[in-house]
């Protein structure tokens, strides 16, 4: 369970780091993220990345990350009466320790394609290679960029391939797990101070899909049997999404969007978010967001397993659930505080960003037994442009 | 959700984009001064983005759909 959080905040360093218009300017950026839940997971993920340009056609960027992770879940000790790897009744890491820390590094590079049919478009490629002591992936992400009507209206094509690897510290096997992602987003210019984007996402998984940390509990006569969980092989997800950003003022800006999702294990979601942000001054943006989703659950979750299935999970991700997340952010850019020694370069951008995450799932957690999940995102970063 | 409401939830979107497309005039480079403000840009930067998106990814069981790419990295 904890892999996938910690290598799910690994996955933003797949983000494009194109804007639509043009190729990446050069960039430095340090930041300081942290997680802190009460599931009692906690950690801490400084990432670097920096972006150079070396002609007028071409970047090349880089990027480093480790986590630094602790988790109540991951300290569990519990044998697997059911199925075949059963397993040594190992731990994660002391109290006191963190239970795991893993690295990352990616590369990419930008192309501006300056001739040809596609003259104009951009290309990106960007590699991605993560390891830690029970999980490894690798990773290839392409994005094509086209600007068409004067460039007012932007089409970009995307496709992820990762290949990934589980071989997890309590069982006695490795397993694969495959992933091809397909996008398509479509942004389009509506008035000088509206602009709308409708994104399209095919994801098709298939091999090791479930979590091997998490077990199903079942009631047999007078003993309590531990199984492993045991999800699908193969999951399609699809995803439509629709974001409208409207100047409002001249110093304000609305951000809307929605999004509805649907899979193969009959999860079915709805997102909605909004984002206002503001200029407090002409170097200070406050911005304050809320998001609202709400999912079903798929369609093998159950929240008590009276005999062995063929698919069985507790993974409260796949359980009906709902959640509110409120952000406040603050971003603050230099050249402006002549005074004040750090903020006196006009290349250096310093953002702050607080997120409190509230989901609410209609049954408890198979491990905390809690229901409601709150958790604290902080951020710290700065940017540099040189 | 049904077929019923996935279906509508999708050509409302779609509904949005050509209505959205038939009423957009063509917007010259001199006109897009407003649109080139870094609060107009969606996803003016992208780690900060993809942490968020990320995050969320694991807490919910769904993908895609945001802007952001996304790839293997154990999230599904």
């Amino acid at each position: 369970m904890v892999k996938r959080l910690v290598a799910g905040l690994c996955a933003l360093l797949l983000a494009s780091p194109l804007r639509a218009q043009d190729l990446p300017d050069n960039e430095l950026q340090v930041a300081i993220n942290s997680y802190f839940d009460n599931f009692n997971v906690k950690i801490v993920y400084p990432t670097i990345s920096m972006t150079k340009r070396f002609s007028d056609s071409s970047t090349v960027s880089v990027r480093y990350l480790v986590d630094v992770i602790s988790a109540a879940s991951m300290r569990s000790h519990f044998n697997v009466d059911g199925v075949t790897s059963a397993t040594e009744n190992e731990d994660g890491g002391g109290d006191d320790r963190p239970d795991e820390v893993r690295h990352e590094i990616g590369l990419g590079v930008n192309e501006l394609l300056t001739g040809g049919l596609l003259k104009g478009g951009t290309f990106s490629l960007n590699a991605l290679y993560s390891r830690e002591h029970d999980y490894s992936s690798f990773t290839l992400a392409s994005l094509f960029t086209y600007l068409l009507a004067k460039k007012n209206t932007t089409l970009q094509f995307g496709f992820v391939r990762s290949w990934d690897r589980v071989f997890p510290q309590i069982r006695t096997w490795t397993r694969k797990k495959d992933v091809y992602t397909y996008s398509f987003n479509f942004t389009q210019i509506l008035s000088p101070i509206f602009i709308m984007q409708v994104i399209l996402s095919y994801n098709n998984s298939h091999g090791y899909l479930a979590d091997p940390y998490q077990v199903v509990r079942i009631i047999e006569g007078d003993r309590v049997a531990t199984y492993e969980t045991s999800h699908p092989d193969r999951r399609i997800r699809k995803a439509i999404g629709l974001r409208l950003n409207y100047k409002v003022g001249p110093r304000a800006a609305l951000n809307f969007g929605v999004r509805y999702y649907w899979d193969s294990w009959d999860v079915n979601s709805l997102t909605t978010n909004i984002l206002y942000q503001q200029y407090l001054h002409p170097a200070v943006i406050l911005g304050l967001g809320l998001r609202n989703y709400i999912q079903d659950r798929a369609f093998f979750f159950k929240p008590q397993y009276l005999r062995p299935e063929e698919y069985m999970t507790v993974d409260t991700k796949l359980n009906e659930n709902y959640s509110n997340n409120y952000q406040i952010k603050l971003s603050i850019n230099g050249g402006y505080f002549k005074n004040v020694p750090f903020f006196q370069d006009e290349n250096l951008q310093v953002n702050f960003i607080l997120n409190f995450y509230h989901r609410h799932s209609a049954t408890p957690d198979w491990h905390s037994r809690l229901k409601n999940l709150y958790a604290y995102i902080l951020s710290f970063s700065v940017r540099y442009h040189f | 959700m049904t077929g019923k409401v996935r279906r509508g939830m999708i050509l409302t979107m779609l509904g949005l984009l050509f209505s959205g497309l038939m009423s957009c005039a063509m917007v010259q480079p001199w006109q897009r001064g407003e649109l080139a403000d870094p609060i107009m840009i969606f996803d003016e930067n992208p780690i900060e983005a993809g942490i968020k998106e990320h995050y969320l990814d694991y807490r919910e069981g769904s993908v895609g759909g945001t802007g952001a790419q996304s790839g293997g990295c154990g999230c599904g």
